[in-house]
């Protein structure tokens, strides 16, 4: 970057490329908008490593005594380890229904996409608050819920919750995002697999999933995401597997120590590390990075 | 002959049975308990149906609840609408101008603080902003400032707050439908004698169109139900329509009047967003016919 | 079987995703499970290899996770971490907000809540135990039970103390910093005058619906329990109108926020008032300035409560809890951190020989103890101030 744009300002200003003008504006700007998105995460980091007793006021450099702290303090612990479970559990759900409905959306269209797509848009519509309410009734309104109360194959009842609670907006965004990378391909391929014999569950796995994998990555992604942060259905339906955002929900009102800096981080990592895999996987099968965030992104 | 005789809707059933049960049956039977009342403090469970009436309507629907209703509305359109103007052009960079490396390098960027948890990342900001904070240290100090500047619990606050954390479910879409637009498409405009202005306005703004929409949507409705991402830089100023019913609900311990203020809050978004669509709709009908004008124009 | 394959386009040859590939996605996701480790494993060890508990020899025996769903920073950290040595327990500590929040939580999950210990407020414990939320108290498994002053036992809302273990007591008063409100403030009159003046839009009040009505009442000669509805329509007209327009937060814990310069005067409990100054050194302020009021001529007591639901699955690890938080060192120690006045006998004649500083806000004298008043929880009025509280919210968001 930094050798195309010398060579650009050195040229004459007659020469035939006005636009860069327009290149230098949204280039410098989107720097700037990066600098403000990462302006907090800097003094996360920073903070996670006070020597004083508060997240927020620092006092002197305290190394990774914080970190220490975080692994031996359990509750703490144990809402990051809820978190993790919260977020693969949903994920896998949110995959997996979400993928079915892509595929049928464009492949068996019907008379029943309008209700479905209707049934889509009221969950998308519907504010976090009212989907957590609303679940905390359900779930302990009617003797055949029991399992949601208390849990069944030795999972918490409250672990499951999540993964429903968490799974309902992650799940009509995946579908979306198949719905919207299928769209865009041939359905001859498979019909062609077909004619050739393959059955249709070969068929699927060798034509169908392979062109919907980034598709589906994208969406693990953001379904992953959107479970990590999420707090308002988690605190109305999460009682017995507190997440490391309602801990944090209880201490941000409280005083925030330093070891709250630690788990975001140690948090973010962690994500990080999950986000590279994916984004490997998909390199390994081809996209152009381009492409890869296009799937991510599309909505 | 075996796929012919499985419905249409096959792989959609489970979505349809998960949103049946976890999501329209939940909503409905918090829409039953909100026709019941509260048992006296200290009686057993939290809703009585026996007899069966719209008083929670009338007791919720006041002009305070409308006055913070509209609030919302004003707050969540504002942040949405900064959303817009601030990730365009960052979104219209990565995917126009920016070449293919810094475009993955970019997206990256845009995403990577979505990674840290938002309650850390957001109370960072305190770090930066509080009255004795960085900013305000770095400003006094050097004689840039007398006074301090107090930003935390003010309306620019809850602004920050909101944009802050929604602003990469902004790019992410716009930059997606820009990415689409072949540049051929551009270059034509060009050749066919259009200034830069007129191929943006007349080729890239409405290939955007679709873009901008899906960031609006999943910007301003979790925006509309977050009661928690404002207050935490916005103090008092961030009171949101979504912690109305968590006072109903919870504070007051009366499930049945939460249960109201959350099936009107559901009715007053299908209806802000509904309109929206319309407006959109039309508009881009108009635009449509006054293109239709313009081509002949500029041949 | 591979020739399908050649059916799909030049650009997806490579695409197409192996069976290899999705495992290792798969078995990325599992490492950060197994990575993790899991609370019960950890839970499993800490028990088994528990030492002999350090209290009282007649102790109970506990093992396994105890649940304490309690408020915000509320608990000496490293008593907690200790309890897996002195107690052979694991606490898995979480956060309520307010004691509506706890009876919803309860209420809802109806014997599956996942809490072992709770610590509600005395006003609250009628409702729980009608409710049959609570368990009834084994006492035998409290041995020191005998070191709780009786002053704080029988209390009305438990007379025989069947269901709960008075923990500590406190009062609501505010602080502001006399160096921006230079004269004197002592009643809530004066709290109310500076917030509309000196303070204006650098206030906070306590982020409860009693706590925001009840200086208002208190101010005005009311009893907070009041039942009047002229008196509920005085209280709404004046704070939504005089006091709610220079509100900056809501703050039930302000004094992190407090020493970064947020507030100029916030209403408070004792205990966390006193924490303020602490946050106000660390932060490199002087602390000086700052005076702590507490309510007059009226304001509230409160008093906590150990308690344990009905449905809690470890009920002998809560008593082994409740137990050692009974012994007068260890209540001490919880004292030191949280700065609130402990049940047990003797921690004020321990707190005084630390010289710890500032007893005075941690200590409520005789004489002030006789303008407090406990709060009642009542059908007709619950509903109105949650109404209020709302109005007030309103009000201050505008």
């Amino acid at each position: 970057m930094s050798t195309t744009t010398s060579s650009t300002t050195s040229r004459p200003k007659h020469n035939r490329q006005p636009r860069d003008i327009g290149k230098w504006l949204t280039a410098a700007w989107s720097w700037l908008v990066v600098i403000f998105l990462m302006i907090p995460i800097g003094f996360v980091v920073a903070h996670s490593m006070n020597g004083g007793n508060s997240f927020n006021i620092w006092k002197e450099f305290g190394g990774l005594k914080w970190y220490r702290e975080l692994l031996s303090d359990l509750s703490l612990r144990a809402t990051l380890i809820n978190s993790f479970k919260a977020a693969i559990g949903s994920t896998l759900i949110a995959v997996t229904i979400g993928a079915l409905a892509g595929v049928a959306l464009v492949r068996k269209p019907g008379r029943w996409t309008k209700v479905f797509l209707l049934l889509l848009l009221l969950v998308m519509v519907t504010p976090e608050v009212i989907d957590g309410f609303s679940l905390l009734s359900w779930f302990f309104d009617r003797g055949f819920n029991r399992p949601f109360e208390t849990g069944v194959f030795g999972i918490r009842g409250g672990m499951i919750r999540l993964w429903i609670g968490h799974s309902l907006f992650s799940s009509a965004v995946v579908t979306l995002i198949v719905r919207a990378r299928l769209q865009g391909l041939d359905e001859s391929l498979e019909e062609a697999a077909a004619d050739l014999g393959a059955p249709p569950a070969r068929a699927f796995r060798q034509i169908t999933l392979p062109l919907m994998a980034p598709a589906l990555l994208a969406g693990a992604m953001l379904s992953f995401s959107f479970s990590l942060d999420n707090v308002i259905v988690s605190s109305f339906v999460g009682q017995d597997s507190s997440t490391f955002p309602l801990y944090l929900l209880g201490t941000v009102k409280s005083s925030t120590k330093p070891n709250v800096g630690a788990g975001g981080v140690l948090l973010f990592l962690v994500t990080m590390l999950f986000a590279f895999v994916t984004i490997r996987v998909l390199r390994r099968s081809g996209d152009s990075s381009g492409d890869i965030a296009a799937t991510i992104a599309a909505g | 002959m075996r796929r012919l005789r499985a419905p249409k809707y096959l792989l959609a059933l489970p979505s349809f049975v998960w949103y049946g049960f976890f999501f329209a049956l939940p909503v409905l039977l918090m829409v039953v308990n909100s026709f019941g009342y509260k048992p006296a403090v200290g009686e057993k469970g939290y809703v009585r149906l026996d007899k069966l009436s719209f008083d929670n309507y009338r007791d919720v629907w006041t002009d305070d609840f409308r006055s913070v209703f509209f609030s919302t509305m004003r707050i969540a359109g504002t942040a949405t609408l900064l959303c817009v103007v601030i990730g365009l052009p960052v979104a219209y960079y990565i995917a126009i101008k920016a070449g293919p490396r810094m475009k993955g390098l970019m997206l990256l960027l845009v995403i990577v603080p979505f990674w840290m948890s938002f309650f850390v990342r957001t109370s960072a900001w305190k770090i930066v902003l509080s009255e004795f904070g960085v900013l305000n240290t770095f400003l006094v100090d050097n004689g840039i400032r007398n006074a301090p500047i107090d930003i935390i619990g003010t309306r620019s606050a809850v602004m920050l707050a909101l944009v802050y954390n929604y602003l990469p479910l902004m790019v992410f879409p716009i930059f997606v439908s820009l990415d689409r637009i072949e540049p051929a498409l551009r270059e034509a405009s060009k050749d066919l004698g259009a200034g830069r202005i007129r191929t943006f306005l007349s080729v890239t703004a409405p290939l955007a169109a679709p873009g901008i929409t899906a960031g609006a949507i999943l910007t301003f409705i979790p925006m509309a139900g977050d009661y928690v991402t404002a207050t935490i830089l916005g103090g008092a100023k961030g009171n949101m329509i979504g912690a109305s019913i968590y006072n109903f609900a919870i504070q007051g311990q009366d499930v049945p009047k939460g249960a109201a203020a959350a099936a009107i809050l559901i009715i007053l978004i299908l209806t802000v967003v509904l309109s929206a669509g319309l407006i959109v709709a039309a508009i881009r009908y108009v635009l449509k016919q006054l293109r239709r004008v313009d081509i002949p124009e500029s041949t | 079987m591979e020739d399908i394959r050649i059916l799909a386009p030049r650009q997806f040859h490579s695409q197409i995703v192996s069976r290899r590939n999705f495992l290792a996605l798969g078995a990325g996701a599992g490492l950060v499970l197994i990575g993790c480790g899991d609370d019960k494993e950890a839970t499993g060890t800490a028990s088994a290899t528990g030492d002999e508990p350090t209290g009282a020899a007649s102790a109970p025996q506990a093992s396994g996770t105890v649940a304490l769903y309690t408020w915000g920073d509320y608990h000496d950290p490293d008593l907690v971490a200790e309890a897996g040595d002195a107690l052979g327990i694991t606490m898995n500590v979480q956060f309520y907000a307010s004691n509506e929040e706890l009876i919803a939580k309860l209420e809802a999950t109806r014997g599956s809540s996942g809490f072992d210990l709770i610590v509600p407020t005395g006003p609250y414990l009628p409702q729980l135990i009608s409710k049959e939320l609570l368990t009834k108290l084994d006492k035998s498994k409290i041995p020191n039970w005998g070191n709780i002053d009786p002053a704080y036992l029988g209390k009305g809302w438990d007379p025989g103390n069947e269901y709960a273990v008075p923990r500590d007591w406190g009062t609501t008063g505010f602080i502001y910093d006399s160096s921006v409100i230079t004269r004197e403030l002592t009643t809530w009159t004066d709290y109310f005058d500076a917030a509309a003046n000196e303070a204006s839009g650098e206030t906070s009040a306590l982020d409860t619906t009693d706590n925001i009505l009840g200086p208002y009442f208190w101010a005005n000669g009311i009893s907070w329990n009041t039942e009047e509805s002229a008196d509920l329509d005085a209280a709404e007209e004046f704070l939504v109108n005089e006091f709610a327009p220079h509100i900056k937060a809501f703050d039930s814990y302000p004094s992190t926020a407090l020493a970064e310069g947020a507030y100029n005067m916030s209403m408070a409990w004792n205990g966390d008032a006193r924490q303020a100054y602490v946050r106000l050194e660390e932060a490199g302020r002087d602390p000086e300035p700052w005076k702590w009021v507490v309510g007059a001529p009226m304001t509230e007591l409160w008093m906590d409560h150990y308690a344990i639901p009905a449905d809690a699955k470890n009920p002998d690890g809560s008593y082994a809890w409740i137990n050692w938080m009974l012994e007068p060192d260890i209540a001490f120690r919880d004292l030191s951190y949280i700065g609130y006045n402990m049940t047990v006998k003797g921690t004020d004649k321990l707190a005084a020989d630390a010289e710890l500083p500032r007893l005075d806000m941690i200590f409520i004298t005789d004489e002030q103890l006789k303008d407090m008043e406990e709060g009642i929880i009542s059908d007709k009025t619950q509903n109105r101030k949650v109404e209020i509280y709302n109005a007030v919210k309103a009000a201050a968001g505008a």
